[in-house]
């Protein structure tokens, strides 16, 4: 949990403890829903613009507590996500077609000192697309991507120039001594691919 | 015969010699190589091992290069596999005791 939670956290818990305690003050007696004098009435003014007058004071409690819970669960509300769209065509390849999209490289401040210190943002306004093929030259690009609202990458019609054939290798495979997970498979893999 | 010569190929190691390395992660390159027509691009790599399973999978870029930068150390062997698509053209054991440059796989 960062601090920032934490802070936006314990602002909701103020603001329920306040309507809780108010419940709990006008159950005891402590403050009172019943309308006082005229003259007793609170007033909140700000530039004359806007203007709050009541003669039921009590009910600031409720109010401020339940400011106080609206705030934070603003605060808390995660991110809308944006989707990135893709449009085009690859042409020309009968074999199966990977497609790989990626953010581009978000690089630390570099010293000499060999000491890793350093923030990184994320930034999706870079992609990188990469599209492979068994066999093809593999074809990479990198693409800037709208900012929140029009997300859309318009690739057009991509070709991809064929270098070997697969009838072209000797394929040698030795057996297995044990039984293999299947090559795709939802299970969590090892290693990082370069 | 470069194909048997390129790969480090061990399919047993030394059960004490490769303890001290547990839990430890190495980078794994290599390159495959198609004997009339180059380099192959866009195939499909993976390591696969007995108890920690299948890898990330790696594609081989314009020089038929691929690899992975965090592979555990284990006392067991890989095994790497290649893949044209959903079609299984190589696979042979790989002992990763080390950071690995794999020799050229010729095929």
């Amino acid at each position: 949990m960062t601090p920032f939670e934490i802070v936006a956290l314990a602002g909701a818990i103020a603001g329920l403890s306040m309507v809780l305690g108010g419940i709990w003050l006008v159950a005891k007696g402590a403050i009172t829903m019943a309308a006082t004098p005229h003259s007793d009435a609170l007033s909140i003014e700000w530039k004359k613009q806007f203007r709050i007058n009541t003669q039921v004071p009590g009910i600031a409690f409720f109010l401020v507590g339940l400011m106080f819970i609206s705030v934070s669960l603003g605060f808390l509300k995660p991110p809308e996500v944006v989707p990135i769209e893709f449009e085009g065509q690859v042409k020309g390849v009968d074999e199966p077609v990977s497609i790989i999209v990626r953010p581009a490289n978000w690089e630390l401040p570099s010293n000499s000192s060999g000491q890793i210190n350093g923030k990184v943002y994320p930034d999706f306004s870079f992609v990188v697309l990469l599209i492979n093929a068994p066999g093809y030259e593999p074809f990479t690009t990198s693409i800037k991507v709208g900012a929140a609202g029009q997300r859309l990458a318009r690739l057009g019609t991509l070709e991809l120039r064929r270098k070997v054939k697969e009838s072209d290798l000797e394929k040698k495979i030795a057996a297995l001594p044990f039984s293999a997970p299947p090559a795709v498979a939802n299970a969590p893999a090892f290693g990082v691919a370069q | 015969m470069q194909a048997a010569l390129g790969v480090a190929m061990l399919c047993t190691a030394p059960k004490d010699a490769a303890q001290p390395f547990m839990g430890q992660t190495v980078p794994v390159q290599g390159q495959l190589i198609s004997r009339n027509q180059g380099p192959v691009p866009g195939l499909t790599v993976f390591l696969l091992h007995p108890m920690l399973g299948r890898s990330m999978p790696s594609i081989t870029d314009q020089y038929g290069r691929f690899g992975w930068v965090a592979i555990p150390l284990r006392p067991e062997a890989y095994f790497l596999e290649i893949y044209w698509g959903p079609n299984l053209v190589y696979r042979q054991a790989v002992q990763v005791m080390q950071p690995l440059t794999i020799a050229p796989i010729f095929l």
